[in-house]
């Protein structure tokens, strides 16, 4: 009953979709009709998504303030061989972490002595899973889906790094990642009130930065939701087609969104028959690789190690859709 | 005296440098610098490093980061306006 109503009623703030119903009957406007429907849908899920990732961002922020990368590096050093790939995927889901830094990331790491394959853990997980995404998908989709999907994606990056590692790609890097000299830096230590402030500038930036896409995303999902047959959605990415993973992950690859932007497509997808694992998969793919965070890795990483990077990343999500498929009866 | 003369002429004009990768977060940290020297009337060039190994070999791991007289006081972060010039005062005080 507590877990049903913390679901549904706060986290997925059922009220707020009642409460925009209501006003949009005053307004005259017919919400069993697509188009009340799909206002409805795109008012709805603006606020939700908006709420929640103020909320999140500054709470994620918060404990991020305790992780920052200089100390993930530290705490890395004291690991080996499986536990260290286990450890920098987790780690990874808790720094702050943007493609921009990922050079310099990487030399830290390097010239700090970790192992290639610990790297790359942390590389995969930081922008595939992260605090965030793990309650925006629990408010979504539920507890269980949310456990699964970060439990998945820690998976897939604990395996990939350790692949790297087992490749020997080391000389697939750059010479200039390679010879970066180790600097010690310590953070600098943070006072309560600077950690509040430094998680209200995130909310700041991350909002002005997101916006755009939740509008995009939203919109995307209202149109889904209201306009685009069932039939159609449930024939390409539903159960009925064996490829629907596939599919969903090549398209989403080469595309740059934030996960606040892909969840109201994969939402108004879900409704629609497709399958869970597919929109999973979907998810996964456009938020953890996407074009801009290549080019930037493709100055650090010759075109083998990246084209594995890349080969890891989307055979991992296409498994991870086929395993959440096939065991969907369990989540839904 | 002459050093003292040097000494009087580098408390003036602070080194700025921002390190980047010359993505929007850093434009927008190289932004409040500039806009806070301007205000403290220091009168001082933000240098935008963008190469990877000087970056690196100031041990910051996350851009933008701000540094001030060769010392990184800020890394990971956009700084607004008055952040930075409560840094530069610091450092100049």
């Amino acid at each position: 009953m507590t877990g049903n109503f913390i679901q549904y009623e706060i986290l997925g703030m059922a009220w707020l979709n009642r409460l925009i119903g209501q006003l949009l009957g005053l307004t005259g406007l017919d919400v069993s009709a697509r188009m009340g429907a799909s206002l409805q849908f795109f008012l709805f899920d603006s606020i939700k998504i908006t709420v929640l990732l103020c909320v999140l961002i500054f709470v994620v922020s918060y404990i991020q303030s305790y992780f920052p990368p200089e100390r993930s590096k530290k705490i890395l050093g004291k690991f080996h061989g499986f536990w260290a790939a286990c450890i920098a995927a987790l780690l990874g889901t808790v720094t702050p972490f943007c493609s921009c830094s990922s050079i310099p990331l990487f030399m830290g790491f390097t010239s700090a002595g970790l192992p290639l394959g610990v790297t790359f853990s942390f590389l995969i997980s930081s922008p595939m899973v992260d605090l965030g995404s793990l309650v925006l998908l629990m408010s979504i989709f539920g507890l269980k889906v949310a456990v699964a999907y970060v439990v998945l994606g820690l998976v897939v990056a604990v395996s990939g790094g350790m692949l790297i590692e087992r490749l020997h790609m080391e000389r697939y890097v750059e010479d200039f990642i390679k010879s970066a000299r180790a600097v010690e830096s310590d953070s600098p230590d943070l006072t309560q009130k600077e950690r509040l402030i430094f998680a209200r500038d995130q909310v700041v930036s991350t909002f002005k930065k997101v916006f755009p896409y939740i509008l995009i995303g939203v919109g995307i999902g209202a149109v889904i939701h209201n306009w685009i047959p069932e039939a159609w959605i449930a024939s390409v990415l539903g159960s009925r087609n064996p490829f629907g993973v596939v599919l969903a992950t090549l398209i989403g690859v080469p595309m740059y969104a934030d996960i606040f932007g892909t969840i109201p497509v994969a939402e108004a997808l879900l409704t629609k028959g497709a399958q869970l694992g597919t929109v999973l998969s979907f998810m996964m793919a456009v938020t953890t690789l996407s074009l801009p965070s290549m080019t930037m890795l493709s100055k650090a990483i010759k075109p083998k190690l990246l084209g594995l990077f890349v080969g890891i990343c989307t055979v991992g999500i296409i498994l991870v859709g086929y395993l959440f498929n096939a065991f969907q009866y369990l989540f839904v | 005296m002459e050093t003292s003369g040097k000494e009087e002429e580098a408390r003036k004009s602070p080194d700025v440098k921002v390190l980047g990768s010359g993505c929007a977060r850093c434009q927008a940290l190289e932004r409040s610098a500039k806009e806070a020297l301007a205000e403290l009337g220091m009168d001082t060039k933000v240098d935008h490093v963008t190469d990877f190994a000087q970056i690196a070999s100031y041990g910051v791991m996350s851009t933008p980061a701000l540094v001030i007289d060769g010392k990184v006081v800020s890394s990971g972060r956009i700084l607004s306006k008055e952040q930075v010039k409560a840094l530069l005062q610091k450092a100049r005080g």
